[in-house]
């Protein structure tokens, strides 16, 4: 019996140690009157998109304010690229380009109405046309949009987030619920997490490796590998998550209703 | 010489009359100040979405959403005279809920709507049904509150996210399940027997976009 109840810990034991590492709170960033939506990291420096403000922040690590942009009417879920912050403006319906002092407004060939993300990787970009329900995407010569309202492939129901990540781009389709995986050329791949019973899939980031996604209404942040299979869910200490991603090993999550920004590690 | 007092004079008149209908409207360039209730304003795409819908009234200045007290807050030109119902009708069309409006005029007057409850109402014939409704959220909740107190007869109403049931009290002389059904899926939200409009579901705002059912 005795040797039964030790091969029994032992065995937990090792259970325990040889699971895979989950990611774990280690911190929070409290932003003050700041109500944070769009996220990005450049530098140890946090750029925020203050919605309710029509501002843009920029912080150091521990919350302090380094700059403000003001009068950017009602700035979405930004990106950072090579130096220069890509701010879409809901209100204004154009994209701007920051870089140190100067703002300049990015050319864009197609039509789009409150454009609520911004995702430019390399020669790429990529808008998520909320009210028009389509994704805007640029090769770096010509613009197209794709996409239309409905809850088919290809189809959205008010995008809210997009990223352009290597030779794909991944949308949050907001109010359909889910992700939707394009190709480059903006032909869709896949559907992920119809099954999740999210409410306002708001924001998504992709390493490559996993996609994560804000599940705005539950106060949740799902993780999925590249095949869309769940591999955690985050439903603890978030308060109205809109935006996510990774820097430097942490995974950084706004939070709009508690105006702060949650940070996790991977143990 | 004549002529010219003649011209003097009328000029003078007509001016008097454009100053005292001025007086009469407010003078160009005040502004009448509104505050509109909004209820359920907890999604910022949605709420953004408001203000953008809102600033297309020509002339409109200042608009304001305060998201913590779901207030909406915007100068108009009084000589424009838009009511408190115009207000409520165009935030009601852009698919979101005004439940209260004031406007303090340009002259300081102040307006406020209140809602009315039938005086027709019997306390005696008054009972309750529990219907489910489809929904989503807190700006379902408005809506779906909003145009069940609408209706003649009814007294009380609320409808619970998590439920998905709507509560209602009524003077069953007045009105009744039915009808009220018939309301609520005329704002958008299929009821137990009765399914809204294809149209009229698709121009809710986004974060109200229930997943619907089936119906025979």
């Amino acid at each position: 019996m005795k040797i039964y109840k030790l091969s029994f810990v032992i065995g937990m034991a090792l259970m325990v140690s040889c699971s895979p590492p989950s990611w774990q709170p280690t911190g929070s960033i409290f932003l003050n009157d700041i109500t944070p939506i769009g996220l990005g990291i450049l530098d140890d420096q946090i750029w925020l998109s203050d919605g309710d403000n029509n501002r843009v922040m920029v912080l150091d690590m521990s919350g302090e304010v380094l700059r403000t942009y003001d009068e950017v009417e009602r700035p979405m879920h930004l990106d950072i690229s090579e130096g220069t912050a890509y701010v879409p403006s809901y209100g204004s319906d154009d994209v701007l380009m920051i870089k140190g002092d100067k703002i300049d407004t990015l050319s864009v060939d197609v039509e789009f109405e409150a454009p609520a993300a911004v995702s430019v990787s390399g020669s790429h970009t990529a808008i998520a046309d909320f009210y028009n329900n389509r994704i805007a995407i640029s090769d770096g010569t010509t613009w197209k949009s794709v996409g239309k309202k409905g809850k088919g492939p290809g189809e959205y129901s008010y995008p809210t987030d997009v990223q352009v990540f290597g030779d794909k781009i991944y949308v949050a389709d907001a109010y359909n619920n889910r992700i939707q995986v394009l190709d480059i050329e903006g032909k869709h791949l896949q559907t992920i997490g119809e099954d999740q019973q999210m409410n306002a899939a708001t924001g998504i980031y992709t390493d490559g490796t996993e996609i994560y996604i804000t599940d705005f209404e539950h106060d949740r942040v799902l993780i999925f590998d590249m095949e869309g299979k769940v591999t955690q869910i985050i439903d603890q200490g978030l308060n109205k998550p809109t935006d996510v991603l990774l820097d430097n090993g942490k995974m950084y999550v706004t939070n709009y209703k508690g105006k702060y920004i949650s940070i996790y590690e991977k143990s | 010489m004549k002529y010219f007092k003649i011209i003097i004079i009328i000029f003078s008149l007509l001016s008097l009359g454009a100053i005292n209908d001025l007086q009469a409207q407010g003078k160009k360039g005040d502004m009448d100040k509104f505050t509109v209730q909004v209820d359920g304003l907890g999604c910022p795409f949605c709420a953004y979405g408001l203000e953008k819908k809102i600033k297309k009234l020509k002339g409109i200045k200042k608009v304001k959403i305060d998201m913590e007290d779901a207030l909406m807050t915007f100068n108009y030109p009084a000589e424009k005279e838009l009511t408190m119902a115009a207000v409520e009708k165009q935030v009601d069309e852009a698919g979101y809920t005004a439940v209260g409006t004031s406007v303090i005029r340009a002259d300081g007057t102040v307006e406020k709507t209140e809602l009315k409850i039938s005086d027709k109402i019997d306390q005696n014939r008054v009972v309750k049904a529990s219907i489910p409704v489809a929904g989503t959220c807190g700006m379902c909740r408005a809506r779906i509150k909003k145009v069940t107190r609408s209706i003649e007869g009814v007294v009380e109403s609320d409808w619970d996210e998590d439920t998905q049931i709507l509560t209602v009290k009524y003077d069953r002389d007045l009105t009744n399940p039915e009808a009220i059904e018939k309301a609520v899926a005329g704002a958008g939200h299929d009821t137990q027997n009765v399914k809204a409009e294809d149209g009229v579901y698709e121009e809710l705002p986004a974060c109200c976009l229930y997943e619907r059912k089936s119906y025979n």
